[in-house]
């Protein structure tokens, strides 16, 4: 025997996140485990250390310089580690106490990578003692979370076909699940699930059907196979039905719907699929034949609630196209609809929650106002449903775009829009607004109202502190039953490019635990900053 | 770029003479003095892991490479391309290194031993050793050798040791990642992050021996030989 006997290093104390962890994780505050907080996409806190009465004393703890703005990432807090991505698709791991650096990972990129809106990423899943990464160039790491060392490294699909990754994958058993960007590319969009351990593919689901499958004939000629309807935001999860919901974003070309008659299936829709599987259970699609842009990218809000005198699993849906909606959750039926803002493009929803659209709001070639504009009356932008105040809230805009219809002939890999889109009006501009809705009727409780249009998230808390970021850079605390304004910081960062024309928050602020001391963390320019009560 | 091409293409002995000098300055002390590899690549033999053009050459000089050791070079366009110069002077003269043993039997070899209870490669391994899973776009043969013999003779900053003794009189040992006046950071044997704040240590002491042990005495020159040459393939894919 001439081999050395050396230190086993055995991994038990490092991190280890199982999914029992990931189904309860309310059962922990202090961390935050997934892009949401939670699988229902509430990102809600049971934290209440922070108060309606003390948050005005809240004080800066760290700032986390990046090498880049639009910072857009929701970063995970485990076992005393928070972990994050920086723009365009490095890593870093930190302690969260005092924003100290233990590792970074930094990917090279191609230069020629299509990301039509920034380059971007929203966060990270981790299971077990792996993070997982998914890249502008189309790949799905896992890294080592102690090292940030590769473990493996597969290619989703093909950037250069206009694929890209922007979205925090989600951790679902022992898979991890992955969307893709692209719509401005004319992708033909899929939802994918991985094996945790070795990147193996275990299924995927095409949001566009295939020629055979239900749903093909709703897209004319050939246009199925550059119909879009990506899936670059992070769905929810329902453990007790096993079903995953993920939005699906618009068909392309954007704004010329002329090559793909029909309701172009399954895009700008919620799907619901066996997490095991990836089969189709319903799906719902909230803008049939889109020709303004308007993603169901939001993300799911899954609550069980009374509706109608019956307790019943529900979705609640703020849309881009400017409704708000409730669904049911084990099959898809649309409950209830009603606009939250503005909106000069529908009649109202029918019975069963088709728009009912009104004449002269397609894009033309001399360009069409309409309410809301293509960026949406929401978008990416995370929700927030806190479950003591019982209110649903959003970020939102008020305001009108103009939409103009132009001729694209699709190459791979080029930007296929079908035309333009002007999202802020010199002589309407319109504003933004952090809202709250009353989940079930869709009635506005209270709204913050702002000059420029916010495209930052939401956080709410168990102690009814709502947490929102502006366009302008403004981090606040709100009052979650009143909107009052609690705290309010000026973080900076405007003017860096990106589509929201220089604004300085795309990200969602969290919130966490250490040692028994609450944290609150929100991105701005191109820092993370961290505040705590002194 | 056409402007950098034809510098290259014109390089004058005048310009050889000024990238042989920037290469002793700047390179040399990874990539050894004739190219020939050190702690980085051998860059004599024409086999080049990130663009194999004049212009990813310059491009690679001038912005480093992202996730591994190579800064980049902030100089002129004049200086970037003598240094190319001198590069291509060194691959004419040339030829690809030879492996000095079998890499198969080398891997039995590694796989036979406890590499993996330290080192990553691709999915198999863990976290305690620098990952090898393309040790080879990064290190020399020489190098690799080195490290098996005498793996105390270059070890990089992240893998010093600390060992940690709070004030209540508990332990840590582990990897020194980084430290300040106020806090030091580790990532310890068991395999997790921890940040102290320098007011609850008594003391910190670090070390720059490596916890591997030397196989100078395990392997024999031949099987030494095979270990190297298996590393040695483990690369990212290259050009040349």
């Amino acid at each position: 025997m001439r081999f050395l006997l050396l230190l086993l290093f055995v991994s038990e104390a490092s991190a280890q996140v199982t999914f029992e962890r990931l189904k309860n994780a309310p059962s922990e505050p202090g961390s935050w485990l997934t892009y949401s907080g939670n699988y229902q996409g509430w990102r809600f806190s049971p934290l209440r250390q922070l108060t309606r009465e003390n948050v005005k004393e809240l004080r800066l703890a760290w700032v986390h310089q990046m090498r880049n703005a639009q910072v857009e990432t929701t970063p995970l807090v485990i076992d005393g580690v928070m972990y994050l991505t920086e723009p365009p698709n490095d890593v870093a791991a930190l302690d969260p106490e005092t924003g100290r650096v233990f590792w970074r990972y930094r990917r090279g990129l191609p230069t020629d990578i299509r990301a039509c809106c920034g380059r971007v990423n929203r966060g990270l899943a981790m299971y077990g003692d792996k993070l997982y990464l998914g890249t502008l160039d189309s790949h799905l790491l896992a890294l080592d979370s102690r090292t940030g060392d590769i473990v493996w490294d597969v290619e989703v699909a093909d950037y250069e076909r206009g694929y890209a990754i922007t979205g925090a994958p989600l951790s679902i058993k022992d898979m991890i699940l992955t969307g893709v960007a692209g719509g401005e590319y004319g992708i033909r969009g899929f939802l994918d699930a991985y094996d945790a351990e070795t990147g193996e593919r275990r299924w995927r689901f095409y949001t566009i059907p295939g020629p055979g499958e239900p749903g093909n004939e709703s897209w004319s000629g050939e246009s199925w196979k550059t119909g879009g309807a990506p899936t670059w935001v992070t769905g929810a999860y329902d453990p007790e039905s096993n079903l995953v919901v993920w939005g699906t974003g618009n068909p392309a070309p954007d704004w010329n719907g002329d090559a793909r008659l029909g309701d172009n299936l399954y895009s700008d829709s919620a799907i619901a699929l066996d997490a095991d599987t990836g089969e189709l259970r319903w799906h719902f699609q909230f803008v049939p034949h889109d020709v303004h842009d308007w993603d169901a990218v939001q993300v799911p809000v899954l609550v069980d609630d009374e509706w109608e005198g019956a307790p019943r699993k529900l979705i609640y849906w703020g849309h881009r196209n400017g409704f708000y909606y409730v669904l049911d959750r084990m099959t898809g039926r649309f409950l209830f609809g009603t606009a939250y803002v503005k909106q000069t493009w529908a009649k109202g929803l029918d019975e069963n929650g088709r728009p009912i659209r009104l004449p002269g709001i397609d894009p033309t070639e001399g360009g069409v106002v309409v309410w809301p504009s293509a960026l949406g009356a929401t978008n990416w932008f995370s929700p927030s449903y806190n479950p003591e105040t019982g209110l649903f809230y959003l970020a939102a805009w008020e305001g009108p775009g103009l939409y103009v219809k132009g001729e694209d002939e699709y190459r791979p890999g080029e930007p296929f829009y079908g035309g333009r889109q002007v999202a802020t009006l010199e002589d309407d501009p319109g504003h933004g607004v952090i809202r709250a809705l009353e989940p079930k009727s869709g009635s506005r409780v209270w709204d913050l109202t702002l000059v420029g249009k916010p495209m930052a998230g939401v956080l709410s808390t168990a102690s009814r502190l709502v947490f929102a970021g502006s366009h302008e850079g403004y981090f606040y605390a709100l009052d979650g039953d009143t909107g009052a304004e609690l705290f309010r910081i000026y973080l900076g960062g405007d003017g860096l490019g990106g589509i929201g024309g220089g604004a300085a928050m795309y990200a969602a602020p969290i919130t966490y635990e250490v040692k028994g001391k609450q944290y609150v963390s929100m991105s701005s320019g191109s820092a993370l900053f961290t505040f705590a009560l002194p | 770029m056409w402007g950098l091409v034809f510098a290259v293409l014109q390089a004058t002995s005048a310009d050889l003479d000024e990238g042989r000098e920037l290469y002793r300055l700047r390179c040399a002390e990874c990539h050894g003095g004739e190219g020939e590899g050190g702690r980085g690549p051998n860059l004599a033999d024409g086999v080049f892991y990130h663009g194999n053009t004049d212009r990813d050459l310059s491009q690679t000089i001038r912005n480093g490479i992202t996730g591994t050791e190579m800064p980049g070079f902030a100089g002129s366009e004049l200086r970037i391309s003598q240094l190319v110069a001198f590069l291509r002077s060194l691959n004419r003269a040339a030829r690809p290194s030879e492996l000095p043993g079998d890499p198969a039997r080398g891997e039995e070899l590694f796989r036979g031993s406890d590499c993996l209870s330290c080192h990553r490669l691709g999915p198999e391994g863990s976290f305690a050793g620098p990952d090898l899973s393309s040790v080879g776009s990064r290190r020399s043969l020489r190098h690799l050798r080195d490290s098996l013999v005498d793996p105390s003779r270059d070890v990089r900053p992240r893998y010093r040791i600390a060992n940690v003794v709070q004030v209540s009189g508990a332990r840590a040992r582990g990897f020194l990642l980084d430290e300040d006046r106020h806090t030091v950071q580790i990532l310890d044997l068991d395999g997790a992050l921890r940040s102290f704040s320098r007011e609850e240590l008594a003391n910190v002491e670090t070390s720059r021996e490596s916890l591997m042990p030397s196989y100078a005495d395990v392997f024999d020159g031949r099987e030494l030989n095979d270990l190297v040459s298996f590393l040695s393939t483990r690369r990212s894919g290259a050009s040349r």
